[in-house]
């Protein structure tokens, strides 16, 4: 039976080997390609993205830092221009600036002590107590409050403790040591509870330094926009002034916002969200940034890197400017993990539909070579059975119209037409055994039958002579017939020549019929002659009566000399009368006349035609006779063929006795075939044998239990 | 009076022997194709044309075929009708028989009827044959102002060949 193939040399394992491998390779292939790419892609539209918006943010920040550090100067242009001195004048400028500016939180102004001379005024119309310090300084502070009538609340400047009097000792260290009369920003801090960045301008009258004008912004306000573009970004965003810095980043923004968004006072409370650089986790990428900035030269320049936290080794994505108004440092950071993140689930998702397919196709290549193979298995399984002459296996199922299956198709017809031909095989070797033991049986018949055979001849033969001396006798009766059919004829014959002659005397008669007939339409013309002449009578008759009547009218006209004429006419009316009776009459005698004339001559053609009748059966009767008189003749003609027959019987006869002494000869031989032909069916019957045992040797299905 | 006697449908009539100019045989007729039902056209007697009217169909009977005792009855007619003039009429009659002396006056006749169109129609009186009534020929015509728009020929002043 069937032995087992090797798992790599099946159909199965093949067509895993041949399809799925290259299959799963080329997939895999595409996967990793796709993947690069789209790493490519993200990190150029990245780096591009996180560069422009840095470069944006920052350029927006130091228009903004340029405008207030613009106003801060105007206010100190403004005092050295004539205001300094004039408190309440500066007070109602600082409102207005404020009111005007609504990104501005506010305004200060600071005179150095008694620098007008005014502090021992106090506090005087238009300038309040508020806006005064210690010993009646000018030291004002007009900030917005919703609470505050007008909006405004002008209070007095204090020191705080974070700022470390920056505010006020920095534009006047600078002024005072390099002369240096721009304005300068402070690093953040909070003030009165409200995060700020202060732009401080030093307010120079005749060369010597007499106080400070500043613009406060709110913290808050640098975040917003900061944390806006950090939150689109998914990074965070620091920005750096002097060893400080404040964070921008998703968080941060949010609430920065929201303190944006409710007033000042709602931000008052809020903790300061500047830390010092100096030992913050952060510490190590500002020192980079400072490298790089200054590195790269030209303020404004962006420097982007890609750096490795040195605590945690986590990977970043670092943008880094300089705002070269308050010389401050923005700082972009992208941790790799988030700009990995979308990468991983694309390549995540390309890997399972990747998965799918390939499971999809290795599941379907496994079926079909499965189910092929299953087939073909099946198929050698039937042509093992076949070859070893097991025919008895019935038709497999199979489906599908693959070539697979009509293989088995065409080994199961192949099966069944092998099984019926055995078959038939098996039924005509019987059946010739049978013929063959017949024609044993019937040889010997026929060499019986031949001994038998001579013998009948003889009787034949015998016979055959008592048939020639019977013929004899019946030509003798044939003759006598003969003769008595002659005289019929001759009789015949004198019948017909008396028929002839009656014909004859017919034909006479209707000659003189006719002639009778003709004469008799002589006389009826003539009586149509004489009704011509009878007519003419009647009109001239007619014409005399109307000559008669118009006499007589004419007669009448004349009256008394027309009597006598009257009279004639009358008697000439009287014979015209009788002129026309007298024609009268003799038209009815002519019409009788001529009456009896038709009828004579119509009784003349009813003649002629009895007559016509009569010759026609005279005929018949002698063509009849001229009928029996040709068929006796007829009769000589068959008797004389009846005689040549006769001879042609005897003929016969002797031919037969010639033909009857062959029959026996051949008899004998006949005998002689029988013989041999029984040695042949001996051979035919052994070979149907030897046939038989080859049928044998396969089995049929009907015989599969046995 | 002498009258002429003739049978139309079973009916006896007769004319007056003073309005017949001649009695003829049926001569050939050319047919007007116009005009009332009995005019039945022109017939030429001896060389003048007359109208021919077919006294059948005047006395409203079955018009019948011509036979051979059938005559033509030459009428001379005058009157107001006619202007005071006389003109020649042929009448077709089924048959004639005359002339007959009958009077028509006296004890046993029957005056007629004087119905409009009737005036054709005179007294009746019976005889051994049965009843007959005598025709007024000149007013055989009245009523039908057609046949005066024929030009009638044979005026009686211009005949002078009558007779002869």
């Amino acid at each position: 039976m069937a032995h087992d193939v090797a798992f790599h040399r099946s159909l199965l394992g093949r067509s895993i080997l041949l399809g799925v491998v290259p299959a799963v390779a080329l997939v895999l292939a595409v996967v990793g390609l796709n993947a690069y790419r789209a790493w490519r892609n993200v990190t150029v539209q990245l780096e591009e993205d996180l560069t422009q918006s840095t470069e944006l943010v920052a350029r927006e920040i130091d228009i903004r830092n340029q405008r207030h550090t613009e106003l801060a100067r105007a206010v100190a242009a403004a005092q050295e221009a004539g205001q300094f001195g004039r408190r309440a004048e500066t007070l109602r400028m600082l409102e207005t600036l404020v009111r005007a500016n609504p990104e501005i939180h506010g305004a200060s102004i600071a005179y150095e002590p008694d620098a007008d001379g005014n502090d021992a005024a106090g506090a005087t119309a238009g300038v309040p107590a508020e806006a005064l310090g210690e010993g009646g300084r000018f030291f004002a502070y007009v900030r917005r409050d919703p609470k505050a009538p007008g909006g405004l609340r002008i209070e007095t400047l204090q020191d705080v403790a974070e700022d470390e009097g920056l505010w006020y000792a920095f534009p006047k260290q600078r002024f005072e040591r390099s002369g240096v009369r721009e304005p300068v920003i402070t690093k953040p801090y909070s003030y009165l509870g409200t995060d700020i960045i202060e732009n401080v301008a030093p307010i120079v009258v005749g060369g010597r330094f007499v106080g400070i004008a500043g613009v406060d912004v709110a913290l808050s306000a640098v975040q917003t926009r900061a944390g806006d573009v950090a939150r689109r970004l998914g990074g965070e965003i620091y920005i750096e002034t002097r060893g400080w810095f404040v964070a921008a980043s998703t968080d941060a923004a949010a609430a920065s916002a929201d303190a944006a968004a409710g007033s000042t006072d709602a931000a008052a409370g809020a903790p300061l969200r500047t830390s010092a650089v100096a030992g913050s986790a952060l510490a190590w990428i500002f020192a980079e940034a400072e490298g790089r900035t200054r590195a790269g030269g030209a303020a404004g320049g962006v420097q982007k890197w890609l750096a490795t936290d040195p605590r945690t080794g986590d990977e970043s994505y670092i943008v880094a400017t300089r705002i070269p108004t308050g010389g401050w440092t923005l700082v972009l950071r992208k941790s790799m993990a988030a700009v990995t993140a979308g990468l991983a689930e694309t390549v995540f998702w390309n890997m399972l539909t990747s998965a799918i397919g390939v499971a999809a196709l290795v599941a379907l290549l496994a079926g079909g070579a499965a189910a092929i193979s299953r087939r073909v298995r099946a198929a050698r399984a039937l042509a093992e059975r076949i070859a070893s002459g097991d025919l008895s296996s019935g038709s497999t199922e199979v489906r599908g119209r693959d070539e697979s299956a009509e293989l088995i198709r065409a080994m199961d017809r192949m099966n069944a037409d092998l099984a019926s031909m055995v078959g038939a095989m098996r039924g005509a070797c019987a059946r010739l055994a049978t013929s063959s033991a017949q024609l044993a049986a019937s040889s010997a018949e026929q060499r019986a039958s031949a001994g038998g055979l001579g013998e009948s001849t003889a009787q034949i033969a015998t016979a055959i002579r008592e048939i020639s001396a019977t013929s004899g006798e019946l030509l003798q009766t044939v003759e006598s017939i003969d003769g008595g059919a002659r005289r019929t004829a001759e009789s015949a014959a004198r019948g017909r020549a008396r028929l002839d002659a009656v014909a004859t005397a017919m034909t006479g008669l209707d000659r003189s019929t006719r002639d009778i007939e003709d004469r008799l339409e002589v006389i009826a013309e003539k009586a149509a002659a004489i009704s011509t002449v009878v007519v003419t009578i009647a009109k001239v008759a007619e014409q005399t009566n109307l000559l008669s009547v118009n006499a007589a009218i004419e007669a009448e006209k004349a009256g008394e000399a027309g009597l006598g004429f009257l009279v004639v006419a009358r008697e000439i009316r009287r014979l015209a009368d009788q002129t026309s009776g007298a024609s009268f009459d003799i038209e009815r005698i002519v019409g009788q006349m001529h009456a009896s004339v038709t009828a004579g001559v119509e009784e003349m053609s009813r003649f002629t035609v009895e007559m016509e009748r009569g010759t026609g059966e005279v005929g018949a009767a002698a063509a009849e006779l001229a009928e029996i008189i040709r068929a006796i003749d007829g009769s000589f003609t068959a008797f004389a063929g009846v005689r040549a027959s006769m001879a042609g019987q005897a003929q016969g006869v002797r031919q037969i006795e010639a033909a009857a002494t062959q029959v026996a000869a051949g008899a004998k031989q006949s005998s002689v075939v029988a013989a041999e032909f029984s040695g042949v069916a001996d051979e035919l019957a052994h070979a149907v044998a030897v046939l038989q045992d080859a049928a044998a040797r396969f089995r049929l299905r009907d015989e599969a239990g046995r | 009076m002498l009258v002429l006697l003739t049978t139309v449908g079973g009916r006896r009539f007769a004319l007056d022997c003073a309005d017949v100019v001649e009695v003829l045989p049926v001569v050939a007729h050319r047919r007007t194709g116009v005009g009332p039902r009995w005019l039945m056209g022109l017939i030429n007697v001896r060389g003048q044309l007359l109208p021919l009217v077919d006294l059948t169909q005047i006395v409203d009977a079955e018009p019948t075929a011509l036979r051979l005792a059938s005559r033509i009855v030459v009428l001379r007619l005058e009157g107001e009708l006619f202007d005071g003039a006389a003109t020649r009429v042929g009448l077709l009659v089924p048959e004639l028989a005359g002339p007959f002396e009958r009077s028509f006056t006296g004890e046993g006749v029957h005056p007629g009827f004087a119905f409009a169109g009737a005036s054709h129609l005179g007294p009746t009186v019976a005889d051994e044959h049965g009843m007959v009534q005598l025709l007024r020929c000149r007013r055989l015509l009245e009523g039908d102002a057609v046949l005066r728009e024929l030009p009638l020929g044979g005026v009686d002043g211009t005949d002078g060949g009558r007779g002869g």
